[in-house]
């Protein structure tokens, strides 16, 4: 078996015009030699589509490897070229058996330390927020237990203060007495108490509308930081693509950040859309409905 | 490695098969020529002219004496290998899904679509016989399939046969008596292609619902399972490491919408044992109908949508890399 390795070199021959006539029809033969390093060259003659005689000459490093087959391959071998490849020259045709001009090579799946890296700051993350929102729960739960309106009333109690001093709210003691669970917002009545951490001051949010669905919290802290100190930033996502869904709350301390923030961006162009900015509507008739 | 690329059709390629000392190549496509190459050189030895359709399947016997190849002519066309001359032609009512010999060359099994009103069958026909009357009608039929017949494969030793069908089922059958044995439901889509491992023992499935899966061939209870993020068209499990090969892409219809990145037409390896991906081969521009291992286990050839069959020599590389 043999494996050739092409080196073509193409050479157009200017024909003399005397010599038209003698090569208008027919081609010079093929010629074939083994040059001293064991080289092999071919020299072949065509017209190309000007009529004009071109000389190809193609060298080629033959190397012989030998491989052992079985009785039945080494039959096969001899098989003769059928069908539409019939009158086709023995070896590969050129226009149908090609070598790829790239070397391909398996591109085996490394690179885990990076992504690992990367997941495992996100896990972290995660797993601090879990943390908190555990935190944040239980201490409910012993506020609750104990009776009292907020953390530090409960650090007071466990100070040693005397529960009559502290400002119980008279709702959370009626709902002790009857043991039936009033969720913290409609403590107090059902008004929505001031001085809760479940109430959102609404009043320096800005709703921002017309956000590409692959828009990043640290993309909007990026762009809306510059205007003030942000409180908090929500994007609306879908529950279940967890795409987004385009518009997204942005919670400034102040209001006059807020306020100028909505003057720069309302219409701003960002991410190849224009951006929607105005005040957030407060959500507060939502809440009471719960 | 540099993959030889071999340009003989002008459709895409629907299957591709090695014979059983790994030195030819037979390529199907949906033009209408099956082609038989070299596979240490990639020369083309010849082609297989008479059908009228796309081909769907081909199949060599074990001596590579004989060919079958089935149409969507409504044909299967029983072939010489060596020069191409057909011996026989089975004509049926619908498209030809698949052609299979069975494991002792004995018979040829037909399997028929579920097209123009007709159901799909397997017909087996006797094609060790002297005379071509006695080959030329079916000795038996394997009925009672709920969607077209997509591949057929008959265990070495022993005389039963697998079917899998365009409704996700892998039924088996009892070659002496035509009975269904068998039928077990395993993936939601089409299942696109079937092979045996090496030792017969298991087998490949690749399905449109993005997973391929090693089945029991005795009690065909799922072993395991690959998961992908596009239909999986073709499967092949290596001979000799513990790896599989799975060629997919997304759907031909939806390919002018994306680029050739996004339509992840490249060949995947996957793990045997652990399920895990090991790496890709990228190179087609179209995505892959079939693939198969070579039976020394040294080389792959792919067939892709555009009409290209890719012949990869593995590097020394691949053989000495570990992957624990």
């Amino acid at each position: 078996m043999a494996t050739s390795s092409v080196l073509p070199t193409t050479k157009p021959v200017v024909r003399e015009w005397a010599d038209e006539d003698d090569f208008s029809n027919k081609l010079p033969p093929l010629e074939e030699w083994y040059d001293e390093e064991g080289l092999k060259h071919v020299v072949e003659y065509h017209f190309n589509e000007e009529n004009k005689l071109v000389k190809t000459t193609k060298v080629f490093r033959v190397k012989k490897e030998t491989k052992q087959v079985s009785k039945s391959v080494a039959e096969r071998r001899h098989w003769k070229k059928f069908g539409d490849c019939q009158r086709a020259p023995p070896g590969p045709e050129p226009g149908v058996t090609a070598v790829s001009l790239d070397d391909v090579s398996i591109e085996y799946k490394r690179g885990e330390e990076s992504e690992g890296e990367e997941d495992l700051k996100a896990k972290e993350q995660k797993d601090i927020q879990k943390m908190l929102a555990m935190q944040r729960f239980k201490r409910r739960l012993e506020e609750r237990r104990a009776g009292v309106a907020n953390w530090a009333q409960l650090m007071a109690l466990k100070a040693g203060a005397q529960r009559d001093e502290l400002e119980v709210p008279s709702t959370n003691a009626n709902s002790a007495n009857t043991g039936k669970y009033v969720p913290p917002h409609l403590r107090g009545g059902g008004r929505v108490s001031s001085d809760s951490s479940y109430t959102r001051d609404d009043s320096a949010t800005v709703r921002v509308s017309n956000l590409s669905p692959n828009t990043t919290e640290s993309d909007l802290q990026e762009l809306f930081h510059p205007f003030g100190n942000i409180r908090r930033i929500f994007i609306s996502k879908d529950r279940h693509t967890g795409e987004g869904k385009g518009f997204a709350f942005v919670a400034f301390s102040n209001r006059e950040d807020a306020r100028k923030c909505i003057e720069k961006l309302d219409g701003y162009g960002y991410d190849h859309l224009i951006l929607r900015c105005e005040w957030a509507k407060p959500s507060e008739n939502k809440r009471g409905q719960k | 490695m540099r993959p030889l690329i071999l340009k003989g059709h002008e459709r895409p390629l629907t299957m591709l098969k090695y014979n059983s000392e790994g030195d030819l190549l037979f390529s199907t496509a949906k033009d209408s020529t099956p082609t038989v190459w070299w596979t240490s050189n990639g020369e083309r030895i010849g082609t297989y002219r008479g059908h009228n359709g796309a081909v769907w399947s081909i199949d060599v016997n074990n001596d590579s004496t004989r060919v079958v190849t089935g149409s969507a002519d409504n044909s299967a066309k029983f072939w010489r290998a060596e020069t191409g001359e057909c011996i026989l032609t089975w004509t049926h009512k619908s498209p030809v899904r698949c052609v299979s010999f069975s494991s002792d060359d004995q018979f040829v099994f037909v399997a028929t679509a579920m097209l123009m009103g007709q159901s799909s069958e397997i017909y087996q026909y006797l094609v060790d016989s002297e005379s071509l009357e006695e080959a030329s009608v079916p000795i038996r039929t394997f009925s009672g399939h709920s969607a077209t017949v997509t591949r057929v494969v008959c265990h070495p030793t022993e005389k039963t046969l697998i079917s899998t069908g365009e409704d996700g089922t892998v039924r088996k059958w009892d070659i002496e008596t035509g009975r269904n044995t068998e039928t077990v439901t395993i993936h939601q889509k089409p299942i696109n292609d079937l092979q045996l491992s090496k030792s017969g023992g298991q087998l490949i499935t690749a399905s449109s619902d993005f997973s391929a899966k090693i089945l029991d061939f005795r009690s065909l209870k799922v072993l395991k399972t690959f998961l992908t993020d596009r239909p999986v068209n073709s499967a092949a499990i290596s001979p000799i490491l513990p790896h599989v090969l799975l060629g997919g892409g997304q759907e031909a219809s939806q390919v002018t919408t994306t680029g050739d990145r996004a339509g992840r037409f490249e060949a995947r390896l996957f793990h045997l044992i652990y399920e895990d991906e090991i790496g890709i081969i990228r190179g087609h521009f179209g995505p892959i109908n079939t693939v198969a291992f070579s039976p020394d286990g040294l080389q792959f050839a792919s067939g892709a949508e555009e009409g290209f069959i890719r012949l990869h020599n593995f590097d020394e590389e691949y053989f000495q890399a570990s992957y624990n």
